[in-house]
């Protein structure tokens, strides 16, 4: 990994290289009983902090692959909201629980900022798409951060 | 007819004086009137013309022969109103005089056409012309007297080499002063008031546009009181009549003349032979106003002196306005329509009207340009009226046509050419093959030949084109026999005072660059990166509020408006073949191909007035439209005065029709975003600062590219060319994602490997929420890919 991705972290990431800000974030989603009030710049910023912080402590983009593919199968079953069904996004809850099982300490931090997210996303369509950004995002950033498979 | 040209000639070279006092260590030992006429007379050069160098010393109120003939007072009233600005400063106040001013920019009286409260800053220009393209300076020259001789020295060595021309012609003269003394300022006096009104009140006219102008109010009065006054003219004083007329005289007209259906002569071609097709059309305009222009000249016994504009197929000519005069321009305009009508079954026509006016429209210009206009525009809406009937009349088909039509203009009532082309032969038209073979013609005229057409009474041999009476043919240079027969001698950008031996040439400034291995269409499709072709169309910007509003109105003298409009057609006729070619200018090559070495691979199709038409390989008239918007501000020095522009791009075997309808809905869009901007692709218009940074960003991406001979390629294993792909694709969803495209961003980026400055940079740039910042890089990833694609026939 090249020397200046060390260097210049993005700013928000930056800031949050040495504490968690896992409980910081989850509050923030808590209060949205319904993720698409969430505005997108929030979003973003949410996913850019938790990327960053999955990198560090060494989170592998293989160990949430899965489940980032499994929410994108379900976004594609749902074909543009016309056949929204919030229990499909409410099982979503014990995959993630299972996978963080396996891997407490990378992905349970994971699990505990999208716990709230997905039971903000239920209420419809929109709110889904937004929990799908956030997924995407984190992975993206994660990425961004030097975060490896 | 004698004393006419004594009268014409007198007023063109009044002030020379001007020019000469100014180069003296004892300026002040003699008036400039006197300082010219001595000068004039030791040189011998204007031997022959001994009344008219009295005009040098026969203009001013007290010099001693004004007011004794008909000829001292013409020249006394004519240079008055030709300087209405300058009247009003010497009645109004005490001025001092500043041999070394310099002249402002005709443009820097434009106010902002939106705000009419916001004034430009003043601008100069340098005395003596540059050689290559204008540009204003906003600190004040230093003028010395060695300015003056040397500028002295250029006129008197021209003069010199065309001594064996004596008596010279007017028209050499008035190429020399156009040459010459376009920069010199007619007036030196400085205003002592505040600095606002020094600002307000520094001289702008050009000692040039001055002269001229003076020489065709001269040459108006002339035959006006001959023919108003024709007992009195040869035995009495007209001193009241000409000094003093009543309000509602009006001596003068304004004759403006506008060639209707232009855009659908030139363009409504198909893609066979499109470029010399083009070419040809295009051109062929220029020449049937010109030949308009001198045909009308020559049946009102003016002078080129008069002709206040001529581009964009419109022009104007001050006149004298008497019945033979009108009866003149009737047989004219009757004469050419008929012609036109026959030659082209009505498809353009040619609108000629014109509007009476007293001294004060020299004072005063814009009623009297808006008059016009508002004639011509009324004009255009009655087409044909008076040919109904032929209009009407059913067409029959020629029988060459039974089968096939004109493969360029699609007309079926005409017998059919066949015209080779490399390796196709296609049918045409005998106007379409004529238009085609002067496009070819023009094709291999470039910079360095000085190519001559000359206007001829009988058929020549070769290609010809014929308007009216009269045969025009272009040739390479000098040839004998031609130059023995012909009517008119027309020297294109030729500014060599040895090629004016004939009495009648003519120097015609001429957009007309084109690359010298551009033969087709084809050839500039395959140059570099994507095979495309591109059309640029671009206009100056609220044209018709700056010539009625945006000049203040105690400013509209009919001499500065005249002076914009000739600036204007300088910068679009003369200047924009440097532009364009980008050789000895400081050019943008975006991506540092050799651009420089070779020039531009496009051909300005038209080019005039205030607008032009550019169609080459898609990059370099890319690159192109952002010269001639940078020179164009360099020019005018006037950031009110701004210029929109069109390009659209496509196959080569676009029709050209299309490529024209595109261009022209590009550059509407450009105008409707509040203009100052460039419409770009299909659905973006760019403002000119953001279509710089455009440039910028494709200079970053191209940090991670190799450039190859015809492309850029993928360097080492840096940027994959997919990162492109991608990169546009976000930039496509952020229209509507926004933000939430920036994850995906970072994503994209985590995967570049390069100079890490570099990539921060691109990071910088990438990892914004700036909906203009993505803009950019959308259009920038656009171009890059077509940069970087080797031919190709997809779709960008």
């Amino acid at each position: 990994m090249p020397e200046y991705r060390q260097h210049h972290r993005h700013q928000q990431g930056q800031q949050q290289t040495q504490q968690s800000p896992v409980a910081e974030m989850k509050e923030k989603i808590k209060r949205y009983q319904q993720l698409k009030a969430m505005p997108a710049e929030e979003i973003v910023s949410i996913a850019d902090r938790i990327g960053a912080h999955l990198k560090n402590i060494g989170l592998k983009t293989t160990q949430i692959r899965k489940f980032l593919d499994g929410i994108r199968k379900i976004d594609t079953q749902f074909n543009r909201g016309k056949s929204f069904n919030k229990d499909t996004v409410i099982l979503l809850k014990p995959k993630l629980a299972y996978a963080a099982g396996r891997q407490e300490r990378t992905v349970k931090p994971l699990m505990e900022v999208l716990d709230p997210a997905i039971d903000a996303a239920k209420d419809s369509y929109e709110s889904f798409k937004k929990l799908l950004a956030l997924i995407e995002g984190i992975v993206a950033y994660h990425k961004y951060y030097g975060g490896g498979d | 007819m004698e004393n006419f040209n004594s009268i014409v000639k007198g007023a063109l070279i009044h002030d020379i004086g001007k020019l000469i006092q100014r180069a003296q260590p004892n300026p002040s030992d003699k008036k400039h009137g006197q300082w010219g006429y001595d000068w004039l007379q030791e040189s011998k050069f204007f031997e022959e013309d001994a009344l008219s160098i009295r005009a040098t010393i026969t203009h001013h109120k007290d010099d001693e022969d004004v007011f004794t003939s008909n000829y001292g007072l013409i020249w006394y009233e004519s240079d008055n109103l030709a300087s209405f600005e300058r009247k009003q400063e010497e009645d109004n106040e005490k001025g001092r005089w500043d041999m070394f001013t310099p002249l402002a920019s005709p443009f820097f009286k434009v106010r902002n056409p939106n705000n009419l409260t916001e004034y430009a800053e003043i601008s100069y220009l340098p005395v003596k012309k540059s050689e290559g393209v204008e540009s204003v300076s906003f600190n004040k020259p230093d003028i010395t007297s060695k300015d003056y001789e040397s500028i002295i020295k250029g006129l008197k060595n021209d003069l010199e080499l065309a001594r064996g021309y004596r008596p010279y012609s007017i028209n050499l003269l008035l190429m020399l002063f156009e040459k010459h003394l376009s920069n010199v300022p007619s007036i030196t006096r400085e205003v002592m008031r505040g600095r606002e009104e020094q600002l307000q009140k520094h001289p702008d006219i050009s000692l040039f546009n001055h002269s001229k102008l003076t020489a065709a109010i001269a040459g108006s009065m002339y035959h006006f009181y001959r023919e108003t006054y024709p007992d009195k003219w040869n035995n009495e004083l007209l001193k009241d009549e000409i000094l003093k007329p009543s309000p509602d005289q009006k001596p003068y007209l304004l004759i403006g003349g506008d060639i209707s259906g232009v855009q659908r002569f030139i363009y409504t071609i198909s893609s066979k032979g499109a470029l010399r097709s083009l070419k040809g059309r295009s051109f062929y305009l220029e020449l049937l106003s010109e030949h308009v222009v001198s045909e009308l000249i020559e049946a009102l016994q003016l002078t080129r002196c008069n002709i206040i504009f001529l581009g964009g197929g419109h022009f104007y000519i001050l006149s004298y306005n008497t019945k033979s005069a009108l009866e003149a321009i009737d047989k004219v305009r009757k004469k050419i329509n008929d012609f036109l009508f026959d030659e082209f079954k009505g498809s353009f026509q040619l609108h000629i009207d014109y509007v009476p006016f007293s001294k004060e429209g020299l004072k005063n210009a814009v009623p009297v340009w808006q008059g016009l206009s508002r004639k011509l525009e009324a004009l255009k809406k009655k087409k044909w009226e008076d040919r109904l009937f032929d209009v009407l009349k059913v067409e029959c088909q020629h029988r060459d046509c039974d089968t096939t039509y004109c493969a360029v203009c699609f007309r079926e009532d005409l017998p059919l050419k066949d015209l080779k082309m490399v390796d196709d032969i296609i049918k045409l038209c005998e106007p379409c093959y004529n238009q085609y073979a002067l496009g070819t013609e023009l094709i291999k005229v470039s910079k360095s030949n000085h190519p001559v057409i000359y206007k001829l009474p009988d058929k020549p041999e070769g290609d010809s084109i014929k308007i009216g009476d009269w045969y025009y043919q272009i040739k390479y240079g000098w040839d004998k026999d031609l130059h023995k027969e012909a009517k008119a001698v027309y020297r294109i950008n030729d500014l060599n005072a040895k090629h004016y031996s004939h009495d009648n040439t003519i120097y015609i400034p001429t957009g007309i660059y084109q690359h010298e291995d551009l033969k087709e269409l084809s050839d500039a499709f395959n140059v570099y990166g994507m095979n495309r072709i591109a059309v640029l169309r671009m206009d100056v910007d609220n044209l018709g509020k700056i010539f009625a509003e945006a000049v203040p109105e105690e400013d509209r003298t009919f001499s500065r408006m005249a002076s914009i409009s000739k600036g204007l057609n300088q910068f679009f006729k003369y200047h924009l073949n440097d532009i364009v070619e980008g050789k000895d200018i400081d050019s943008y090559d975006i991506v540092g191909r050799d651009m420089k070495q070779t020039g531009r691979r496009l051909s300005v199709v038209y080019s005039g007035g205030d607008d032009l038409f550019i169609i080459g390989h898609w990059l370099d008239v890319l690159e192109a439209s952002y010269d001639i918007k940078r020179y164009f501000e360099k020019y005018t020095g006037n950031s009110f005065i701004t210029i929109s522009g069109g390009i659209a791009i496509n196959h080569e075997n676009y029709p050209v029709y299309q490529f024209a309808r595109d261009a022209q809905e590009s550059e509407e869009r450009a105008k409707s975003g509040g203009k100052n901007a460039i419409g770009i692709f299909t659905d973006e218009s760019l403002k000119w600062v953001i279509f710089e940074k455009v440039i910028e960003r494709i200079r970053l991406f191209k940090n991670f590219l190799k450039v190859e001979k015809d492309h850029l390629s993928i360097k080492g294993n840096s940027l994959p060319k997919t990162f492109f792909y991608r990169l546009l694709a976000l930039a496509r969803r952020f229209r509507n994602d926004k933000v939430l495209v920036l994850p995906k961003a970072a994503y994209l980026i985590s995967r570049a490997k390069g100079k890490p400055e570099d990539i921060l940079k691109i990071k910088e740039v990438i990892m914004t929420s700036n909906e203009q910042e993505w803009k950019v890089t959308e259009i920038a990833t656009l171009i890059t890919l077509m940069l970087m694609r080797k031919g190709g026939r997809e779709n960008a």
